[in-house]
C-alpha cells in the first residue's frame, strides 16, 4: 500500500494530462492488472429524514475489494464517493482516535476505520448504526443524550486547596499508573450502546463509557471530590443496571476495560 | 440587530442574483436570510444529478419545527436482533431465563402439591418414580437432562458472577471469556453426570 502511493504521487507528477478529474481518495486504491474482481456485497442501513414516513431499510452496495482499501471505512468512503453520495455517515481522523465512525459492523459495536473488511466475499458484511440510538439519519445516531450524562458525571479536576508552592497539581508515579487504561478512552460510544442494559434503561443507567470516566475521576489522586462523586452514583440506577454482562471490554475499539472499571466502582460504593 | 439582519439580506440577494446569472436555468425563490446555503446547496447539486426534492424555504420557525417533527419520528436503531450472541452475554440472559425456570417450576409443583388432594392428583413421590419409570428410555434421560443442565448452569454460572463482583476475573477479554466457556462446558458435564448418577 505504502509503497503504490509513493509510486503513483511520483508518476502523478510526470503525467499530469491523465490524471482523472477529480483525485482518487485513499479510500480507493489502483488493483494491479492480473487480479480477478474480488466482489463483496456490504448491506447498510438506511433512513432519510426527508421522508420520515417510509420504513428504515438495507440498501446493497457491491464493492472490489481489490480496489478498496483494506478498512470498513475505506469501503464507506468508496461507496459515497463513487456508488450512492447520499449516504451519510460521520467521520473524520480514520485512524480510531476521533471516535466519529462508530457502528455496528457484522454484529460487534466498533470503528470502522478500525475494522478490516472481512475479506470471505461469499458472506455479506451488515452495517448499522449504534444500536438502540435514535437514528438522525443512515448511519448517523444522536449522541445528545450520551455527551448530557457525560456531563452530569462532572469529568474535570474538582479541588478546593491549592498546592503549596503554587505550582500545578502533581502527583506520583505510582498514583498516575492508576489511570492507564481510563484516561484513553475516546467517548465513541461503542461500548455503552453494545449494553443490553443501557439499551433498556438508558435514562437513568449511566452506561459503560461514563461510569469508566466516573472511575477515572474517581481513582485520581488530585481530586478531592471522591465521597461527592460516590454518593452521587450510590442509587439503584447509576451503577447497579450493570449486569457483568460484558459486551462492553469485549467490543471496546481501543483495547480498555470499563466492566472492570465498573467492578471497582461497585466495590469502591461497597466498602 | 435589525440593520444587520437587513445587511445579511442584501448580502444574500446579492450572492444569489450572482448565481442566476451564472445558470439562467435555476428559478430564483423569494430570499429569506436563512435559506442562502441550502439553496446554494441545491444549485451545486442540480450540476451533477436533478434535483429530487422540492425546495423549501427554511426560517428559524419552521427550522426548529421541521427539527421537532424530524424528532419525533426518528426510528430506533436495531439492537437485540442484530447484535451478534457472544457466550458472556448469552449466559447472562441465560442465568435469568435459567432462575425463571427453576423457581417457576418449584412454585407450580409446590402449588400443585398444595392443591392436589383437593383435584385428587396423586403427586407423592412414589406414584412420581413410578410415572418415571413408565416412561422411554430416550424421553426420561431427555427430561433429567433439560432439568439438570439448567440447575447446574445457573449454579456455576452465579458463582462466576459472584467472583467477577471482586474483579479478579475481569483482567481481559480472552480471560472472562475462556472462563465463561469454562461455565457451559463444567455445567453441561455436571448435567450429564448427574442425569447418570442421580
Amino acid at each position: 500500500m505504502a509503497s503504490l502511493r509513493t509510486t503513483s504521487r511520483l508518476f502523478a507528477a510526470s503525467r499530469p494530462m491523465f490524471r482523472p478529474a477529480f483525485a482518487r481518495t485513499y479510500a480507493t486504491v489502483e488493483p494491479t492488472p492480473s487480479e480477478q474482481p474480488k466482489m463483496k456485497t456490504f448491506k447498510v442501513y438506511r433512513w432519510n429524514p426527508d421522508q420520515p414516513s417510509e420504513k428504515p431499510q438495507m440498501q446493497s452496495y457491491d464493492l472490489d475489494l481489490n480496489k478498496t482499501g483494506p478498512m470498513m471505512l475505506d469501503a464507506l468512503i468508496r461507496i459515497k464517493n463513487e456508488l450512492d453520495p447520499t449516504l451519510t455517515f460521520r467521520r473524520s481522523c480514520r485512524e480510531g482516535i476521533c471516535g466519529s465512525c462508530a457502528m455496528n459492523i457484522d454484529g460487534v459495536n466498533t470503528l470502522a476505520c478500525l475494522c478490516r473488511i472481512p475479506t470471505d466475499t461469499k458472506s455479506e458484511s451488515r452495517i448499522y448504526p449504534l444500536p438502540h440510538t435514535y437514528v438522525v439519519k443512515d448511519l448517523v445516531p444522536d449522541m445528545t443524550h450520551f455527551y448530557k450524562q457525560y456531563k452530569s458525571i462532572k469529568p474535570y479536576l474538582q479541588r478546593d486547596t491549592p498546592t503549596e508552592d503554587g505550582l500545578e497539581f502533581r502527583q506520583s508515579p505510582q498514583d498516575r499508573k492508576k489511570l492507564d487504561g481510563l484516561y484513553e478512552c475516546i467517548l465513541c460510544a461503542c461500548c455503552s450502546t453494545s449494553c443490553p442494559s443501557y439499551w433498556w434503561n438508558s435514562e437513568e443507567y449511566l452506561g459503560p463509557a461514563i461510569l469508566l470516566q466516573s472511575f477515572r475521576w474517581l481513582a485520581d489522586s488530585r481530586d478531592e471530590k471522591t465521597a461527592e462523586r460516590k454518593a452521587a452514583l450510590d442509587n439503584s440506577m447509576s451503577v447497579y443496571r450493570c449486569h457483568t454482562i460484558l459486551n462492553c471490554t469485549r467490543t471496546c475499539p481501543k483495547g480498555l476495560n470499563p466492566g472492570r472499571a465498573i467492578a471497582e466502582i461497585k466495590k469502591m460504593l461497597a466498602v | 440587530m435589525a440593520g444587520s439582519t437587513q445587511k445579511n439580506m442584501m448580502l444574500t440577494q446579492k450572492a444569489s442574483s450572482m448565481f442566476n446569472r451564472r445558470r439562467a436555468t435555476v428559478a430564483s425563490p423569494p430570499i429569506t436570510p436563512v435559506m442562502g446555503l441550502a439553496w446554494q446547496q441545491q444549485v451545486r447539486m442540480q450540476t451533477t444529478n436533478p434535483i429530487t426534492t422540492p425546495l423549501r424555504v427554511i426560517t428559524a420557525e419552521s427550522a426548529q419545527e421541521g427539527l421537532a417533527n424530524q424528532r419525533l419520528r426518528r426510528p430506533v436503531a436495531p439492537h437485540l436482533s442484530i447484535y451478534k450472541w457472544q457466550v458472556h452475554s448469552v449466559s447472562s440472559a441465560m442465568e435469568r431465563n435459567t432462575g425463571l425456570l427453576l423457581a417457576g417450576g418449584l412454585y407450580l409443583f409446590g402449588t400443585s402439591y398444595l392443591v392436589a388432594p383437593w383435584l385428587g392428583w396423586d403427586l407423592s413421590s412414589a406414584a412420581l418414580v413410578a410415572a418415571f419409570g413408565s416412561l422411554p428410555v430416550a424421553a426420561n434421560v431427555a427430561l433429567k437432562f433439560f432439568v439438570a443442565w439448567p440447575f447446574t448452569f445457573h449454579l456455576f454460572n452465579g458463582i462466576r458472577y459472584l467472583v467477577s463482583s471482586t474483579g479478579y476475573t475481569l483482567n481481559s477479554k480472552s480471560q472472562f471469556i475462556k472462563i465463561a466457556w469454562a461455565v457451559v462446558g463444567s455445567s453441561a458435564s455436571a448435567a450429564v453426570g448427574l442425569v447418570a448418577y442421580g
